[in-house]
């Protein structure tokens, strides 16, 4: 199960937390 | 591994159209690979089903590593397309990174050559055989 943050700012400060790296995924509603 | 090693973000073009903008994002969809530092790595753009998701991600995740010269994880994520996915797009790009992670570590010009033979043995029509063609001047 992914649990998607709602932006790269907080996905980043997610990742600081760990040695992560950040996907950002740019999508246009169907 | 994919789970564990990213933090993933959802950016939606009617919600976050200055977002868009910010980062240059013209067609959707488009996965970018950030540090944590905010640095933006790689980009690509388009669908793809997830077996080659996940060897694209590990793939371009274990070229940051090398960018970090993090020899150990970069290995084991090269290994792990060239085994795991070894039918993935993904996968003649990692033997040419092997060969390059083996140069980096060993200054053993020779890597690139046998990963040039590597290629050319199982990818012979992929653009990395292409790529590393100049590896045969090694003697």
């Amino acid at each position: 199960m992914i649990t998607w943050t709602e932006t790269i700012e907080s996905a980043i400060a997610r990742a600081r937390g760990g040695k992560n790296l950040v996907l950002v995924d740019f999508f246009h509603p169907q | 591994m994919v789970n564990d090693w990213f933090v993933p973000a959802r950016i939606n073009r009617m919600e976050h159209e200055s977002v868009f903008r910010e980062h240059r994002v013209f067609w959707t969809p488009m996965v970018m690979i950030m540090d944590q530092e905010g640095r933006e790595h790689f980009r690509f753009t388009g669908f793809l089903p997830p077996t080659e998701l996940c060897a694209r991600l590990i793939l371009d995740g274990a070229k940051i590593e090398l960018s970090r010269k993090d020899f150990k994880l970069a290995d084991k994520c090269l290994r792990e397309v060239v085994e795991t996915y070894k039918g993935t797009f993904a996968a003649p790009e990692a033997v040419y990174y092997q060969a390059v992670s083996h140069y980096m570590q060993r200054h053993d010009a020779s890597a690139l050559k046998k990963g040039l033979e590597t290629l050319r043995q199982q990818f012979p029509h992929s653009e990395w055989a292409l790529r590393a063609k100049p590896y045969e001047l090694i003697h």
